[in-house]
C-alpha cells in the first residue's frame, strides 16, 4: 500500500520498439558488467563448475567410459549454468533492494520487465561463458566426444536453463534480504545439485534421495541435457512442461515479494 | 557500430570453437548411446584370418577381420591385409562375434564367469538397480545391460530376491513405475505375468496393468518385454504390444493366432530352454567331465550347476517347451538365446553354450543358433554397436577350435576372446592353498586391548559397502584378565540386496585364502548383545561368493553356542576361506559381543 511503486504514478514510456531494444541492449551490457565485476559472483559461478568437473572427470577416474565422460559433462554443465541466473536474481535482487537500487529502478523510466529481461540476458551470457569454459576442458582434457549437433544442443539447453534458474532466483531475491539470500541461495544451489544427482549418480544414493530428486529443477534440466547429448531418449514433453510450470510458480511466488514494502523481509 | 563489431567477433569465435569440438571417431551408430563400452586402454590394432568367419548373419570361408582402436574396421575375404598391422593366422578355427546371453541375473562373479566362456555381453532380466550400477561401474567381465527392477504384483514373482521393486498394484501405478525405473537407469522394462504352478502360487499382474505398463514403457522410451509361463499370459503380453517374451511357456502348445501375431509384428522370444529343462529335471547336455569346460569353472559356476530344482522329473514339460520353440522358429519368429543363469542347474557363460545346443535340437540350424546369441539380441535390444562383425562395431570377438556350423558344441572349444579389441586371458579355477592350522583350533586370542587371532590373517570388520551397500560396523576390544571379547556395533542400512555388517575371521595368511579345516567338526563361541539373530556365514571356493549360513539367537546375557561345521551346507571343510559373524538382513542398529571362538 505505502510502497513507492504503488503511490507514484507509473511513468509512461512511449518508446518505439527500436528504442526499447536499444535500452535492453545497454541494460544487458550493464548487467553483464555488473555481474562480471562482482568477484563474489563471477569467481564461484565460473570456477566452481570447472573446478568440480575437473576433479570428478579428470583427476578422479569417474569418466572411465565415453558414456560416463559425457554424462559428467552434462551434469556439470547443468550445475554451472544453474548458478548465474539463480545468483543474479537471488542475491543480486536482494542486495539491489537493500542498497536502494531496486527502488530507483522501479521508479526509473524503464519498464521493470526490461530490467528483468536484461538481467536474464546478462546471466545467459554468463552461462554461455561457463559452457565455453567447460566444453574447452571437456574436449581437451576430459576426452569427451559428442556429435556436433549434440554439442550445440547441450549449449542451448545450458543457456535456456537460465530462465527457470532466474525465476527461482527471483523468488528468493524478492523475499530475502541480501545477507540471508547469500546463504540460502548457496545452500539451495549446492543442495539441489547434489539431490538431483549432478555430483554422484542417483542410483548410488539412498532411496529417499532418489525419491526427492524429481522435485529438483536441475534434475529435469539434466534429463534435457542428457537427451541433448544423445545419451538417452525419453522425450522433451515431461521435463519441459515441468520446468515451465516451476518457472510460473516461482514468478507467482516472487510477485507479492517484489511489491512488498522496502527493507522488511 | 563498435559494440556490434565486438558481438560479431564473439559470435564468430563461438562458431569456430564449436567447429573445433571433437566428435566420435567412428560413426559407430550407438557409441555413446548404449555404451558402458569402449575401454580407454591403448589402441590394439590387428588383422585376423580364419578358415571360417561367422559375421552374425553370414559365413565367410575363409574370412578376414581387421580391428583398429577397439572397433572392427574391415571385414571380408578378399581384401589385402594392411602390412603395417600384425596378421594373426587362426587356421582351422572359427571366428565369431562375442556371444550375448539375453537372459541372466548377475551378482557375485557373474560378469567375469560369463566373459571366461566367451560371453562378452549379458542382458540382465531383473535385478536391484543399485547392484547393477555397482557392477556396471566395476568395468570387469562381460558388459552389462539390465531391465533393473521388474514390474510385478505386490508379493509377486520377482519380490523374493532380497530387494523390493517399485510396486505395481494396478494400471494407475504404471506411469510412475516406468518413470522410476527410467530414472534408475533401466535399459528396458521387464513385466512379470506369473501365477506360479503346483505348490508355488503367487499374485500376478492383471491384464489391464500389463497393457498400461506397455504403454508407459513406450512413453519413457523403454522397450517392454514380458516374463510368461502360460500361453494365455503370452497372448496378453503380445496383444498389449510387448516386444518379446523372455521365456517360452510350458502349459500348452502354442496356438496359431499367437504365431501369426508374433510373426507379423516382428516380436521375439528368449526360450531359456536350459533353465526349463533343468526345472523338468531332464537336462540333455552334460559337460561335467568335458575338459573344454571343467578347468575354467569358478566356484560359483560349479555351485549353481550342481543345484537342483525341487520336484519330480517332468519329461513332458521338456518336450513341450522344445516343441513350442520349434513352432515359433518355423513360423519365422526371432529366437534369442538366453540361459537364465544362475538358476539351479545353470551357470553363467557355460549355460549359453548349452542353450545353443538345445536350440539346435529344437530345429534351429547351427547358424540360426549362433545368430540367436549374436546378431538378434543386439538388434532387438538396440545394441547397435555389437553383435555383428561389420565395420564400426565393437571388436568383441570369440575364436573357437573346429566348426560350430557342423557341430554346435564346438563353441565350447574356446581358443581366444577379445573384448573391445583387448585380448582376454581366460581364468582357471583358483587352487586351494593349504596353511598350518594349530591343533588348539582357537580362532580368538582376544585381549582387552586387541582383537588378536589364534592363527591366520585374523579378525577384521566387514560390511556390505564392498558390494555397494551402506551398512556400517565398528569393532572394539573389551574385557579384563578373566574374559576378553570384541564388541561389534553398527547399523544395517538399505542399499544392497542382502545387507550385512559384522566381523570376519580369515584363517589363511591373506584375507579369503582357503584353508583346510577338515580336522575339526564343531565351531564354538560365546556371544551376547542386543537380542537379535546372529548369522554365521562360511565362505568356501566351492560356494563362490554366496556363503553358507547358520543362525543363532543371542540375548543380553553371555551364552555358549556350538555349530556343526557340516551344517554349513555346500561349504567344503577342506577349503574354508572365511567365517563371518554378522547382523542383518533386518535393518537398524545392532550390537553384539563375541568371545572364546574356537574349533573342536
Amino acid at each position: 500500500m505505502n510502497s513507492l511503486t504503488d503511490t507514484l504514478p507509473r511513468p509512461t514510456f512511449q518508446a518505439s520498439s527500436r528504442r526499447l531494444v536499444r535500452a535492453l541492449a545497454f541494460e544487458t551490457l550493464a548487467e553483464w558488467r555488473n555481474l562480471a565485476r562482482m568477484p563474489a559472483f563471477s569467481v564461484p559461478t565460473l570456477l566452481f563448475p570447472v573446478g568440480f568437473y575437473s576433479m570428478f572427470a579428470i583427476v578422479l577416474p569417474f569418466a572411465n567410459t565415453p558414456e560416463a565422460a559425457a554424462t559428467l559433462l552434462v551434469n556439470f554443465t547443468i550445475f554451472g549454468v544453474f548458478g548465474p541466473g539463480l545468483f543474479a536474481f537471488g542475491v543480486g535482487l536482494a542486495s539491489d533492494r537493500d542498497q536502494g537500487w531496486l527502488r530507483l529502478k522501479q521508479a526509473a523510466p524503464l519498464p521493470v520487465m526490461v530490467m528483468m529481461l536484461a538481467r536474464t540476458l546478462g546471466a545467459m551470457v554468463f552461462a554461455l561463458a561457463v559452457v565455453v569454459a567447460l566444453f574447452t576442458v571437456a574436449a581437451t582434457l576430459g576426452g569427451v566426444r559428442l556429435e556436433r549437433s549434440a554439442w550445440a544442443l547441450l549449449a542451448l539447453v545450458g543457456v535456456l536453463a537460465v530462465i527457470p534458474a532466474s525465476a527461482l532466483g527471483l523468488a528468493f531475491g524478492a523475499w530475502l534480504n541480501a545477507r540471508a539470500a547469500m546463504a540460502i541461495v548457496n545452500i539451495a544451489y549446492l543442495g539441489s545439485a547434489v539431490l538431483s544427482g549432478l555430483w554422484f549418480p542417483l542410483q548410488m544414493m539412498p532411496a529417499s534421495v532418489q525419491s526427492i530428486a524429481p522435485a529438483m529443477p536441475p534434475y529435469h534440466l539434466a534429463e534435457l541435457g542428457r537427451q541433448a547429448a544423445g545419451l538417452e531418449g525419453g522425450g522433451l514433453v515431461y521435463p519441459v512442461l515441468w520446468l515451465v510450470f516451476a518457472t510460473i510458480i516461482a514468478v507467482a511466488v516472487a510477485m507479492p515479494g517484489l511489491r512488498r514494502p522496502e527493507g522488511k523481509s | 557500430m563498435k559494440p556490434l563489431f565486438i558481438v560479431a567477433v564473439l559470435c564468430t569465435a563461438l562458431v569456430l570453437g564449436w567447429l573445433l569440438l571433437p566428435v566420435p571417431e567412428s560413426s559407430g551408430p550407438a557409441n555413446v548411446h548404449t555404451g558402458n563400452a569402449t575401454t580407454a586402454a591403448p589402441a590394439n590394432d590387428f588383422t585376423l584370418r580364419a578358415d571360417r568367419v561367422f559375421t552374425g548373419n553370414e559365413w565367410l570361408e575363409p574370412g578376414l577381420v581387421e580391428v583398429r582402436e577397439a572397433r572392427i574396421s574391415r571385414v571380408g575375404n578378399d581384401f589385402e591385409p594392411d602390412p603395417m598391422l600384425p596378421l594373426v593366422e587362426l587356421g582351422d578355427r572359427t571366428l565369431l562375434p562375442g556371444l550375448i546371453d539375453a537372459h541372466v541375473h548377475v551378482w557375485g562373479s557373474a560378469l567375469v564367469d560369463a566373459l571366461n566362456f566367451g560371453v562378452t555381453t549379458v542382458l540382465d532380466q531383473a535385478n536391484d538397480a543399485a547392484s547393477i550400477a555397482t557392477l556396471r561401474h566395476s568395468g570387469m567381465g562381460a558388459q552389462l545391460f539390465s531391465s533393473g527392477p521388474p514390474a510385478t504384483a505386490p508379493g509377486g514373482h520377482g519380490t523374493q530376491y532380497g530387494y523390493t521393486p517399485p510396486p505395481v498394484s494396478g494400471p494407475e501405478d504404471a506411469v510412475g513405475f516406468a518413470r522410476t525405473i527410467h530414472r534408475l537407469g533401466s535399459h528396458w522394462m521387464k513385466i512379470i505375468i506369473e501365477r506360479g504352478m503346483g505348490n508355488w502360487q503367487v499374485p500376478s499382474l492383471d491384464r489391464d496393468s500389463v497393457a498400461a505398463l506397455v504403454v508407459a514403457a513406450e512413453e519413457v522410451g523403454l522397450m517392454p518385454v514380458a516374463h510368461v509361463s502360460e500361453l494365455e499370459a503370452a497372448h496378453w503380453a503380445m496383444a498389449a504390444g510387448a516386444h518379446g517374451l523372455v521365456h517360452i511357456f510350458a502349459d500348452k502348445p502354442v496356438d496359431q493366432p499367437l504365431l501369426e501375431l508374433m510373426a507379423a509384428e516382428d516380436r521375439f522370444v528368449i526360450p531359456t530352454l536350459v533353465v526349463l529343462e533343468s526345472i523338468a529335471g531332464t537336462a540333455a547336455v552334460d559337460t561335467d567331465d568335458d575338459e573344454r569346460v571343467t578347468p575354467w569353472l569358478s566356484g560359483e559356476q560349479r555351485n549353481s550347476l550342481a543345484q537342483r530344482w525341487p520336484g519330480p522329473r517332468n519329461p513332458v514339460l521338456r518336450q513341450r517347451v522344445i516343441a513350442n520353440t520349434r513352432a515359433m522358429h518355423e513360423a519365422g519368429i526371432a529366437i534369442l538365446a538366453g540361459s537364465d543363469a544362475p538358476n539351479p542347474g545353470t551357470a553363467h557363460g557355460l549355460s549359453l553354450h548349452h542353450e545353443l545346443a538345445v536350440l539346435v535340437e529344437a530345429g534351429l540350424s547351427p547358424s540360426a543358433a549362433l545368430a540367436a546369441a549374436t546378431a538378434l539380441p543386439a538388434r532387438f535390444f538396440g545394441l547397435n554397436d555389437r553383435g555383428l562383425l561389420e565395420p564400426g562395431r565393437r571388436a568383441d570377438l570369440l575364436v573357437v577350435d573346429g566348426n560350430p556350423r557342423k557341430d554346435i558344441s564346438a563353441t565350447l572349444a574356446i581358443h581366444a576372446i577379445w573384448q573391445g579389441g583387448q585380448p582376454m586371458a581366460r581364468i582357471q579355477a583358483a587352487a586351494v592353498t593349504s596353511a598350518e592350522v594349530p591343533a588348539h583350533g582357537r580362532l580368538s586370542a582376544f585381549r582387552p586391548d586387541a582383537a588378536e587371532a589364534g592363527f591366520g590373517f585374523g579378525w577384521a570388520e566387514t560390511d556390505d559397502q564392498m558390494a555397494g551397500g551402506n551398512s556400517t560396523v565398528d569393532m572394539q576390544s573389551e574385557g579384563d584378565e578373566t574374559l576378553a571379547w570384541i564388541r561389534l556395533h553398527g547399523e544395517i542400512r538399505s542399499g544392497f540386496g542382502w545387507p550385512w555388517a559384522g566381523v570376519m575371521f580369515s584363517p589363511g595368511d591373506t584375507p579369503m585364502a582357503p584353508v583346510d579345516l577338515s580336522a575339526f567338526g564343531t565351531l564354538r563361541f560365546q556371544a551376547r548383545g542386543r537380542p537379535a539373530e546372529l548369522r554365521i556365514l562360511a565362505f568356501s571356493p566351492a560356494l563362490g561368493s554366496m556363503p553358507a549360513t547358520q543362525t543363532v539367537r543371542i540375548g543380553t546375557d553371555w551364552q555358549a553356542f556350538e555349530l556343526d561345521l557340516a551344517g554349513f551346507a555346500g561349504a567344503d571343510p577342506a577349503a574354508i576361506s572365511g567365517l563371518v559373524f554378522a547382523a542383518g538382513p533386518d535393518l537398524g542398529e545392532f550390537e553384539f559381543d563375541l568371545a572364546d571362538v574356537h574349533l573342536d
